[in-house]
């Protein structure tokens, strides 16, 4: 499990919009442009900085939402199991506590 | 044309049936797109008042699942257009949208079905830790324990009750005549929506017509999948479907991505996450990490019933700890506990062989 988040963290970091394959390249460079087009800055033409300001987006929002995704299913499944152990336990401790004695 | 839906089941249309439901749609699309127009052309669809029947009717979606099921009709297995026919298409229908799915076709089928399955039984666990209103899996029962919805009844007592009463009564059977304390096996109900999917889905007809609902054909999020909301084989129709990706994405109120460490190479894949950071900044993303929940989704599977059985001995275990603290032990009720905790041991052996071979989807692309 850590490996794994490990692995998508290193890949998370590394990314980079331009890298992306198409089976039609035309279809690359008509989503680049969109993706420029959103992600650019008022009065800016630069394509390479919108398309920066997208990969950091990924880098940082995306990322910590992917990490936090991750933890946050372990933790769940542990935090649930952990739960269910006590309430259990806690039902067994009620149920033994009120039985009558058993008879000699 | 002929209704995708039929009494709210979904149906399995015929070639014939779907390409008369296809010639309909056509009709339905302004004569100067019929034909090929190409996607740039299709892109104002949205907004022209004319195209407003064939919007609702491309608005469309399949129920959750749909996406669970690891038969033959899977869609999963099917990576290409060419697989896709007219009949795929007609699995959905139109509907509100939930959730946009977000995903590679060559991801690995199995591995889709595994994650989404673990996907769901994570997110019913987070709705134990998270405001259950927000879940559309626990609402409908949420609410209708509020009597808020009562139109959401139905749905409850198709689904949970008999989920709930079926281990219960199955519980019961087996342990009302060895241990005392059968109850305690009622906590184990908060599973069983996922158990009792986990067994209906081996045989898909039975979800369908189960989760089907006269009022509500969608039971569940309705979820767009490209796969079956757009048309795969007519040219205006499939065309239409593309342009309309800005659409759907703004209508799907969380957008989930089946997560692969190749998803961020595909410029498609870039093109919906994009959209969304782009249009809903702070909306829901729902990430399933399709390696990571397949690989827990098979271990809870191959251990699920060793933990069973270890839950059960330290459970005997507390009982006798207690029953000896408090003075209260026979030789009839330590017999009862033993024995109770000996039987349990045939679960695991039994079932830990039989279970996963029965409930790990094994699809594969088509050749």
């Amino acid at each position: 499990m850590r490996h794994e988040r490990v692995r998508i963290a290193r890949q998370l970091k590394d990314f980079d919009v331009a890298n992306c394959s198409a089976f039609y390249e035309k279809d690359k460079a008509y989503v680049l442009g969109l993706v420029a087009e959103w992600f650019g800055t008022d009065g800016e033409d630069d394509e390479r900085a919108a398309l920066e300001q997208f990969n950091e987006l990924v880098r940082t929002r995306v990322a910590q939402r992917l990490r936090r995704t991750l933890l946050a299913g372990e933790a769940r499944m542990v935090a649930f199991f952990v739960l269910l152990g006590v309430l259990v336990m806690a039902i067994v401790a009620i149920v033994c506590g009120v039985r009558p004695s058993p008879e000699p | 044309m002929v209704a995708a839906t039929k009494g709210g089941a979904y149906l399995n249309m015929s070639a014939e049936q779907a390409a008369e439901a296809t010639a309909g749609l056509v009709q339905l699309m302004p004569e100067e797109w019929r034909g090929d127009p190409g996607v740039p052309a299709l892109a104002n669809l949205p907004n022209r008042p004319d195209c407003e029947p064939v919007l609702k009717e491309l608005t469309r979606g399949v129920p959750l699942h749909m996406l669970l099921d690891r038969g033959e009709d899977s869609l999963h297995p099917k990576n290409d257009r060419k697989l896709l026919s007219a009949p795929d298409f007609f699995l959905s229908t139109p509907s509100d949208i939930h959730a946009f799915i977000s995903h590679r076709w060559a991801a690995d089928p199995s591995m889709t079905v595994q994650a989404l399955h673990m996907a769901v039984i994570l997110r019913f666990v987070a709705t134990l830790f998270n405001r259950v209103e927000d879940d559309p899996l626990l609402c409908p029962m949420v609410f209708h324990c509020l009597h808020r919805r009562p139109h959401l009844r139905r749905r409850v007592l198709r689904v949970y009750v008999p989920s709930v009463f079926w281990y219960i009564v199955l519980t019961m059977l087996l342990c009302f005549f060895i241990f005392p304390v059968p109850l305690l096996y009622c906590v184990l109900p908060m599973f069983t929506p996922y158990i009792f999917l986990n067994v209906l889905d081996i045989n898909s007809k039975v979800a369908r017509l189960l989760f089907a609902n006269k009022a509500n054909p969608q039971m569940g999020p309705v979820l767009w999948f490209d796969k079956a909301s757009v048309h795969q084989t007519e040219p205006c129709l499939n065309q239409a479907g593309i342009a309309l990706f800005p659409y759907y994405l703004d209508k799907a109120k969380e957008l989930w991505i089946l997560f692969t460490p190749e998803y961020l190479t595909r410029v498609w894949c870039i093109y919906e996450l994009a959209n969304w950071l782009h249009t809903k900044p702070d909306a829901p993303i729902f990430l399933v990490p399709l390696q990571r929940n397949a690989r827990l989704f098979r271990s809870v599977l191959r251990w699920w019933p060793w933990a069973v059985f270890a839950w059960t001995t330290c459970v005997g275990l507390a009982v006798l700890c207690i029953a000896f603290l408090t003075q209260r032990k026979s030789n009839e009720f330590i017999r009862k506990v033993v024995w109770w905790v000996a039987t349990t041991v045939v679960y695991p052996i039994v079932s830990g062989s039989v279970f996963p071979s029965l409930l790990q989807p094994r699809l594969a692309h088509a050749p």
